[in-house]
């Protein structure tokens, strides 16, 4: 396969790819947990997908950059589950690992749901979307976030279509449980 | 239909997913059962109120990515052949004279620092010394990275870039092969940093560049110890002492990964 002449590839970048920066980002975000890996991810994303821009054929060129997005997210956070532990921290505030040695905790960003400064039902629902597992979230995000259709998830997750409905009504279960339960928690308080 | 096979294609029916004569047959019983609709209507509301939690991509994501693919498209040296081989943006910072490209970074830093927000490091350098050194390690970081100085001598091989250094600054710097371990070598160079001359080894992680200042310890420097982090400018640091040299790196990598390197040095 022939890569495109640069100008061509860089033009055709700035104007099918770069205009679904959110979403990319969004979906980072959500995936990652936090904005300092989200920036990481959804920039090594937008890279790959300029060098991949010759294998985009037809169909949705959202699609195709948010299924790059989860790809790279998910290389990161494997990468992340394998590093260090912060076990604690000592008196000058500094993380130390279980060798005592200082270090700076991965995910020391704060998280994705105090990043959003709102009121307090907004707060209250995107804890319970971080909360979600990782794949009833990202196919939550995709479809009410980023409006994909249901084969389109399928597509970014690599899953059969019946799959894509099962996890979005688990989704939608438990986040509307978890909203459930903290606002009779708050009732109580009251 | 009755209305536990109703709700279980509710989610469906709202996203537009179900066949045109289900959805018929949905609608039908929705418009004669409150049950339903009330259920229907939580299900919108929920869908609108996760659909306000979408964030955009911070302004600097843009150019960021822009840096990134010019230093792919020019190869050793980043910014000299970018309007050659890709004419995307609309202003590349080579076009700028040295002083904007600064004064653009400054901002872009600003902004990313901004938009990062809380994302700063919590934990601050105790001694006033050892956060004006920090400082201008993040100062000369920065000006490498604005006038493409970071690399005086360009070599993945530290039998190239350790000779390098002798004659030019006054101890032996440790300079490691860790490509293995995804911090491939990409040269060295010499700086002046709190007024003495350090010698400075160039790391790459992925698309990151990371400096290690080093220079041999005098008296005031604390024995051997365990790295120490920090984050200056929005840049993140770490600095440790080992076998008589204090290193400092400084990168726009995440901390955890600089960590990683310190302890690979």
């Amino acid at each position: 396969m022939e890569t495109p002449p640069a100008s061509v590839q860089a033009q055709d970048f700035e104007r099918l790819v770069l205009p679904h920066k959110d979403a990319a980002y969004n979906l980072a975000l959500w995936l990652m947990g936090n904005r300092a890996d989200a920036d990481d991810v959804a920039q090594d994303a937008l890279v790959r997908a300029w060098r991949g821009l010759d294998g985009l054929r037809g169909g949705s060129v959202r699609a195709w950059l948010l299924s790059i997005v989860r790809n790279t997210a998910y290389s990161h956070l494997q990468r992340r589950s394998k590093g260090l532990k912060v076990v604690s921290i000592d008196e000058g505030g500094r993380w130390r690992d279980n060798r005592g040695r200082a270090v700076e905790p991965v995910d020391d960003a704060p998280s994705v749901e105090s990043t959003l400064v709102a009121a307090d039902d907004k707060a209250e629902l995107a804890a319970a979307l971080a909360e979600l597992p990782l794949q009833l979230r990202e196919a939550i995000v995709l479809r009410e976030m980023e409006g994909l259709s249901y084969r389109e998830i399928a597509g970014v997750m690599e899953t059969p279509v019946g799959t894509v409905m099962s996890r979005l009504s688990r989704a939608r279960e438990q986040l509307r449980q978890t909203l459930e339960t903290k606002a009779k928690e708050r009732h109580r308080a009251v | 239909m009755r209305c536990e096979e109703i709700s279980g294609k509710l989610g469906a029916y709202c996203d537009g997913e179900l066949p045109g004569g289900e959805s018929e047959i949905v609608s039908c019983h929705l418009a004669g059962c409150t049950a339903c609709a009330e259920e229907e209507r939580a299900l919108r509301r929920l869908g609108g109120a996760i659909a306000s939690l979408r964030v955009p991509a911070p302004v600097h994501l843009t150019d960021a990515v822009h840096r990134a693919i010019a230093r792919e498209t020019s190869g050793v040296r980043p910014v000299d052949r970018v309007t050659a081989t890709y004419a995307g943006p609309p202003r590349p910072l080579v076009a700028m004279r040295p002083w904007q490209a600064a004064a653009a970074l400054a901002g872009a830093i600003a902004v990313s620092a901004l938009a990062t927000g809380l994302t700063v490091h919590r934990w601050h350098v105790a001694a006033t010394a050892q956060s004006s050194i920090a400082r201008d390690i993040a100062t000369a970081h920065v000006r490498a990275l604005v006038t493409d100085t970071t690399i005086q001598v360009a070599s993945a091989d530290p039998h190239t870039v350790k000779p390098w250094f002798s004659g030019r600054v006054e101890f032996a710097p440790a300079v490691r092969d860790l490509s293995a371990d995804g911090f491939p070598l990409a040269g060295g160079r010499v700086d002046v940093v709190d007024g003495r001359r350090v010698g400075v080894a160039v790391y790459k992680r992925r698309l990151h560049t990371i400096s290690i200042f080093m220079w041999g310890a005098d008296a005031q420097a604390p024995g051997d110890g365990a790295p120490n982090g920090m984050t200056v400018r929005g840049y993140n640091m770490v600095t440790w002492v080992k076998a008589g040299v204090v290193y400092w790196a400084v990168s726009d990598l995440n901390a955890g990964e600089l960590t990683e390197l310190a302890r690979l040095l």
